[in-house]
């Protein structure tokens, strides 16, 4: 057999091992580099040129990595056709205005973690904020915090930090999504799940993102959550979470 | 848009389904044939390929994962093209070097005595894939369907690209060994 007909045969493995890999691809950052609790590596969300942007607690800005895809023909120029995707005009509890939960920035991006004291955000988040600038819109985000080093919370930790988020008045909600999964990892039968779970959102202006109320200790990653079909994932003010004592809370 | 609507967009022959799916998955498919091909113009074609292949394909097809569907519509389009390059000796993407690592599973020789049953080899794949610890499935994949490169790899998964090498290589041992012992003579 030639190496190319092999390589053809390749191309029919299922489905699922395809997905997996494509959301390992967007979400591998994370889960690889807090295994490998090591200081300097790279994280990859999904498959443009860019400029990705750490906000310094100084204000300032740190370039990180960055990858180029550009868009092909018939999709649009990268950047020139960013609408948000879904969550347009939505009100809730006291937020005026958009609340923006997902945006099209036409590039991807490898992040370096925030280091203590610092945020950092997702090309779509930023080029959202970009956009928006000066637009009565918040934005719905998740946060990845982390430790020195890329070393994630414990619950009790991430508990204790919501907390005190909301309790200086971030408006936090329980957000319900779900991810791909196998359904037995050894089993060359098993199947490809949808497997929910619960993720806290925070909607915020992008002068809260800017002027984020860090915690020294602590380094945190806004992105826009996804379902596993990345379809943008909504929040109501009846999901709105202000005691953080249950956390995890488990997906219904 | 939700992927089950794109796929409804396409069996009810409504265009906006090309749409849909440039913007959905326009940079993941271009992603794919680039690695392939290394040329962004071929790239653009294999992608605009797609959708009309997709459009073809819906109905009948309706498939469960639309991102694998059109991705792997891309793949064997890029594929094509990449055979066509060769024939007229025109280098590709990272294509040559991962046909180069294939060839330890290979004989390299068509034999038609020896005729493999593709499903049944599909199925040995997919056993192999299966008992394969996530991480190390997700860089094999990565590698020999994604055609990423080394240094794309390394910094995906966080390690150096000598130890991708060497992770990789131990994977093509490991799929020749589980192959013979299977009775598959490539």
């Amino acid at each position: 057999m030639t190496t190319t007909t092999f390589y053809e045969i390749l191309g029919d493995i299922d489905d699922r091992y395809i997905e997996q890999a494509r959301q390992a691809r967007r979400r591998k950052p994370l889960r690889i580099l807090w295994a490998a609790a090591a200081a300097c590596f790279v994280l990859a969300v999904a498959a443009a040129a860019g400029m990705v942007l750490l906000h310094g607690e100084s204000g300032g800005f740190l370039p990180v990595q960055t990858e180029n895809t550009s868009r092909p023909a018939g999709s649009g120029t990268a950047g020139s056709d960013p609408g948000p995707s879904a969550g347009d005009d939505n009100l809730i509890g006291s937020r005026p205005g958009k609340v923006i939960n997902s945006f099209n920035a036409g590039a991807t991006a490898s992040y370096a973690f925030p280091k203590p004291g610092q945020c950092g955000f997702a090309t779509e988040v930023r080029a959202a904020m970009e956009e928006y600038a000066g637009q009565d819109a918040a934005f719905q985000v998740a946060i990845d915090i982390f430790k020195a080093k890329g070393v994630s919370l414990t619950d009790k930790e991430m508990a204790a930090e919501y907390q005190r988020l909301n309790d200086l008045g971030c408006p936090l909600y329980l957000a319900h999504s779900w991810m791909y999964v196998l359904n037995n990892e050894t089993d060359p039968h098993a199947q490809i799940e949808e497997s929910p779970y619960t993720r806290v959102v925070g909607i915020f202006t992008a002068e809260e993102l800017k002027d984020f109320p860090v915690e020294q200790e602590y380094g945190y990653f806004f992105f826009f959550l996804t379902d596993g079909d990345n379809r943008p994932v909504s929040v109501a003010e009846a999901d709105r979470v202000t005691d953080f004592s249950g956390y995890p809370f488990p997906a219904e | 848009m939700e992927d089950s609507r794109i796929v409804q967009l396409y069996w009810d022959r409504d265009p906006r389904a090309i749409d849909a799916s440039a913007e959905k998955y326009g940079l993941y498919c271009a992603a794919i044939a680039r690695n392939i091909l290394g040329s962004d113009e071929d790239a653009e074609e294999c992608v605009n390929d797609t959708w009309l292949h997709a459009w073809g394909s819906m109905p009948p097809q309706r498939p469960r994962v639309l991102s694998a569907f059109l991705g792997r519509i891309t793949r064997n389009l890029s594929l094509n093209r990449y055979k066509g390059r060769a024939a007229q000796k025109r280098g590709g993407g990272e294509l040559p070097a991962v046909l180069e690592e294939l060839a330890e599973c290979v004989s390299g020789e068509e034999d038609v005595e020896q005729a493999v049953d593709r499903q049944e080899l599909a199925k040995a794949l997919h056993g192999f894939l299966a008992a394969l610890p996530r991480e190390k499935r997700e860089l094999f994949i990565c590698r020999y369907w994604y055609t990423e490169s080394i240094p794309e790899l390394a910094r995906r998964f966080g390690m150096k690209e000598n130890a991708v090498s060497v992770a990789l290589n131990r994977l093509r041992k490991k799929l020749r060994a589980y192959l013979t012992e299977r009775g598959f003579e490539l």
